[in-house]
């Protein structure tokens, strides 16, 4: 007798549920960078420490996705917002791909699989990552552009962090493990709280 | 009445901006400032672009802004050149050459902050639909910032209560983020929750075009905003192209 | 207008709310119909089915038919019945979508897809009927929750439906707020339209109300006219764990030997160069129950937090006996409960949440300690279960065995009943109680006459962050007191 629609196509809720998760995204990535930005080491740190940190609230996101589609839109929206503050289209350009991977995953898994749901996460994780190519690969051109403003001995003092080549892989490879412990950890959390107390 | 439905264009408070064309002066800045090169005509653009949030910033009276921004882009201009010879490599490595890299960054993010200030939300879900966006964008967009503030709030909700039971030190890192987002995330599904279905019962999934009643549209300013932007954009793209 | 045939519903997942059986009902246009009952009686249920909300949000098993102004309800869209049926739900902060209250009022009607020059006429209209001029052009994040009720009424309002459906709209209200709902329900009664209220606190509806249907069980235990309804005897009425609109009288008024006090002197507190609390000097009597009323904005909330050490910008000294007590060793010895108690649960079962940071006592204390508080809150049977599958009522007693097991000797509750039923209110006004006999100060933030009646001591009055009146209850008190929370 009921008419609720079970097609495939998104519908307010979803879409609201896409808003939520994103918003709560968004406020832990930005709160972890300004935190971590601060210190010397601190912004290589920031993709690892947001994989363990976003474990809870993305597993609960991811858990409640059913249709495909709504990761993506996660990712396009964290794109546009950091192509307006200044950081590039790379997490636009990059991002999207990575979306399509996760939604990938989760299909895989018929959106039912909680494991594939954690290693779509893992490779969420990588979103944070791609804040990072630009800076790595395109600084120390933009240094060496800089010789003449800022002499000789600064460049060569500081250029050596952004010409390892391989720092880029090396976190890449630590945040997907941190994506992995974040997830086991935020599906624990969700079994002993959430399906416990019959929410989920 | 008076209302804010009754306005016909931009005031002073967007001011007297489209969306869109802030949007484009957003862009215009951290393109420019991402560019790598910083030779031919980049050498007079650059500057140009570096001073543009200072003037918005100025324009729209938030003076501790422009101050804040000012002070933040001379640190980073500067700062770097005189600690480098003092600082061991590994510390040059890392920091010194970041805060350095920070100088392409700054602009970009004052403007964004412009970009904000002085734009509400439904003027960006207005120019969203302007521009034609589709509702599986624009509807999270606007979910999602009708909940920030709401995660404000509920966070200093649950801080309260574990400062009331003396709990979740960061001694247990574990511990702690569990008491705190668990909490906040219940608190916000069932909100969520809630609001889908207020939203729902108003007809959020008719399938009809929406009208918006918020105004919205270019005038001679935007014209002129956009002109430049375009130019600078053009110039950027032959300069790499060329090198000129 | 609304007819229901038969209808039987259960929710797949029950926390969701109570299930519905053979519910046959007819309205006609423009009745206004209170609906009562028991929490989990399934009024609420109800109102879901006439709204549409069972058929086209909740994952459940239904049948029977519902027609609502000629239309099938399992047949249309939910967008459909946005014109016929307008929502009023119970939680303010959770049902504006936009934030700013001019757009929010057009929030459904840019929805239909209505012209600029229409919406524009329904907005004025609106806003004029409703008298909220005042409210335009402000952030709905510092409205107060009766003015963001009111925009909810005007949003929907403004979509201009012939049946308005409110699930218990009073609940998160002051008194004040409550009298200005009811203005907003009589224009639309004056226009004709069709009301259903399902509702806890009844006598604000008294003269409002055409007629009452009652729910027990998912089912209607009777259905008469309003008149006949508002004369039952009192007792009559709790038994069917409804509250009754009687005359305020406190019952509870122990007073206490008073060898020691609590003084509070030159307290102020100052927000975005606002005095929101100012109070001069002030005592209460140690192991008062004390009800701290005023309308909503009067700074009870604010006096609360700053007794409790939670604001730390505030000025003034606490005295206990002439001892001064830091906000440090308050916030060690009070506690509060929150009005979303949800926020203060932390653990995964009742036990782990109770003895959460308690840490002095040795494994075998532990155990014995737990067992007597579980016990003297009456909460031992779910010593496994999750704290977040309990009832609202048990959750606040889970917060307050937390309190207890770590010693706090002061205890303050924001609003603990609203919204619940008159069986979990006395459940509330039982447990305070019994912490009055143990010794502890409370200080319970209310809107609820027969809360007070039942529990209180002693009162504050506070009105733009300063105390009016204060006292234990002498007749001119008790006049006063009555004639605040009078609504027929």
């Amino acid at each position: 007798m009921s008419s609720k629609e079970t097609s495939n196509r998104l519908n307010g809720k979803d879409l609201m549920n896409v808003g939520i998760f994103t918003a709560v995204f968004l406020v832990i990535e930005i709160i972890v960078a300004c935190v971590l930005g601060v210190f010397p080491m601190g912004f290589l740190l920031i993709s690892v420490v947001e994989a363990i940190i976003l474990g809870i609230p993305m597993m609960l996101y991811f858990i409640r996705v059913k249709k495909f589609g709504m990761i993506l839109i996660t990712v396009v929206i964290n794109g546009v917002i950091m192509i307006l503050t200044g950081m590039g289209p790379d997490a636009l350009r990059y991002g999207f791909f990575i979306g399509l991977l996760c939604e990938l995953i989760m299909y895989w898994g018929k959106y039912k699989s909680a494991f594939k749901a954690i290693l779509a996460y893992a490779v969420f994780g990588l979103i944070a990552v791609t804040n990072y190519i630009h800076w790595l690969y395109a600084s120390e051109e933009w240094l060496e552009g800089q010789r003449a403003n800022y002499g000789d001995a600064f460049v060569e003092g500081v250029s050596g962090a952004f010409s390892a080549g391989w720092v880029f892989p090396v976190l890449c490879v630590v945040t997907v493990v941190a994506g992995l412990i974040g997830g086991f950890f935020g599906k624990a959390v969700l079994k002993k709280h959430f399906v416990k107390s019959g929410l989920i | 009445m008076d209302t804010i439905l009754r306005n016909t264009k931009a005031s002073s408070r967007q001011l007297y901006l489209d969306p869109r064309t802030k949007i484009l002066l957003c862009i215009t800045v951290s393109t420019v400032m991402l560019a790598m090169d910083n030779t031919g005509i980049f050498v007079y653009i650059i500057p140009v672009m570096t001073i543009v949030p200072l003037i918005f910033l100025a324009i729209i009276k938030s003076p501790m802004m422009a101050v804040y921004y000012g002070i933040l882009y001379l640190v980073a201009f500067f700062v770097p050149k005189m600690i480098v010879a003092y600082l061991p490599q590994a510390v040059n490595l890392l920091f010194t050459g970041v805060l350095a890299t920070m100088t392409r960054l700054i602009p970009g993010m004052s403007m964004f902050y412009f970009l904000i200030a002085t734009t509400s939300v439904s003027e960006f879900i207005a120019a969203m639909e302007r521009m034609h966006i589709p509702k599986v964008m624009t509807v999270p967009v606007s979910v999602m910032f009708r909940f920030f503030p709401t995660i404000v709030e509920e966070y200093h909700g649950i801080t309260d209560a574990m400062r009331l039971r003396n709990v979740g030190s960061f001694r247990n890192p574990m511990d702690m983020l569990e008491y705190r987002l668990v909490p906040l995330m219940i608190s916000l599904t069932a909100i969520g929750n809630d609001l889908s279905i207020s939203a729902l019962t108003r007809g959020l999934d008719a399938p009809n075009k929406r009208s918006n009643m918020c105004a919205i549209g270019f005038n001679v300013q935007d014209y002129i905003a956009i002109a430049v932007s375009v130019v600078i954009l053009i110039l950027a793209a032959l300069s790499m192209a060329f090198g000129i | 207008m609304i007819t229901t045939h038969n209808v039987n519903y259960t929710y797949e997942n029950t926390i969701e709310g109570a299930a519905l059986t053979c519910v046959t009902t007819d309205i006609a246009e423009g009745q206004v119909v209170l609906l009562c009952g028991e929490s989990g009686s399934g009024k609420t249920t109800y109102i879901k089915a006439i709204n549409g909300l069972l058929s086209h949000y909740y994952e459940g098993k239904m049948d029977g038919e519902i027609m609502v102004s000629g239309k099938d309800i399992s047949k249309v869209h939910l967008y459909e019945l946005a014109r016929d049926v307008g929502s009023v739900f119970q939680n303010p902060k959770s049902q504006f979508y936009t934030l700013m209250t001019d757009t929010e009022i057009v929030f459904g009607c840019e929805n239909m897809g209505f012209t600029h020059d229409d919406i524009l006429k329904r907005f004025d209209k609106v806003v004029k009927a409703f008298k909220i001029e005042d409210l335009l052009g402000k952030n709905l994040y510092n409205l107060s929750g009766g003015e963001k009720q009111k925009v909810a009424c005007a949003s929907v309002g403004a979509l201009m439906p012939k049946i308005f459906v409110l699930d218990e709209p009073s609940s998160n209200l002051d008194i004040k707020s409550i009298h200005e709902l009811r203005d907003i329900i009589k224009i639309w009664k004056k226009n004709g339209k069709t009301i259903l209220i399902a509702e806890h606190r009844l006598n604000w509806l008294k003269y409002v109300a055409d007629r009452v249907i009652c729910f027990e069980d998912g089912k209607i235990k009777f259905d008469t006219t309003a008149k006949e309804f508002f004369d039952y005897p009192v007792e009559k009425m709790h038994k069917f764990g409804l509250r009754a609109p009687e005359k305020f009288e406190p019952k509870f008024s122990t007073v206490q030997d008073g060898a020691e006090s609590i003084s509070i002197s030159k307290m102020k507190l100052t927000k975005n160069k606002e005095t929101i609390l100012d109070i001069d000097n002030f005592e209460i009597p140690k192991g008062a129950v004390v009800a701290i009323v005023g309308n909503c904005g009067a700074g009870k909330s604010t006096l609360a937090r700053c007794l409790c050490g939670l604001e730390k910008k505030a000025e003034g000294t606490v005295k206990l006996s002439g001892r001064k007590i830091t906000p440090k060793e308050r916030i060690k010895k009070s506690y509060m409960v929150m009005q979303d108690v949800n926020h203060q649960l932390f653990t995964s079962s009742v036990e782990e949440e109770v003895m959460l940071g308690v840490t002095d006592l040795s494994e075998e204390e532990k155990e014995q300690k737990l067992s007597k508080i579980l016990e003297e809150m009456d909460i031992s049977k779910y010593k496994e279960a999750h704290p977040m599958s309990l009832s609202g009522g048990q959750k606040q007693r889970v917060a307050i065995a937390g309190a207890l097991a770590c010693n706090k000797d002061v205890i303050f509750y924001d609003e603990p009943t609203s919204g619940l039923d008159y069986r979990h209110m006395k459940e509330v006004s039982e447990s305070i109680k019994k912490l009055n006999d143990m010794g502890k100060t409370q200080f319970i933030i209310t809107h609820d006459p027969e809360l007070v009646q039942e529990c209180c001591n002693y009162f504050i009055y506070m009105v733009d962050g300063k105390i009016e009146l204060s006292g234990s209850w002498n007749k001119e008190n008790i006049r006063f007191v009555q004639s605040f929370f009078k609504l027929d």
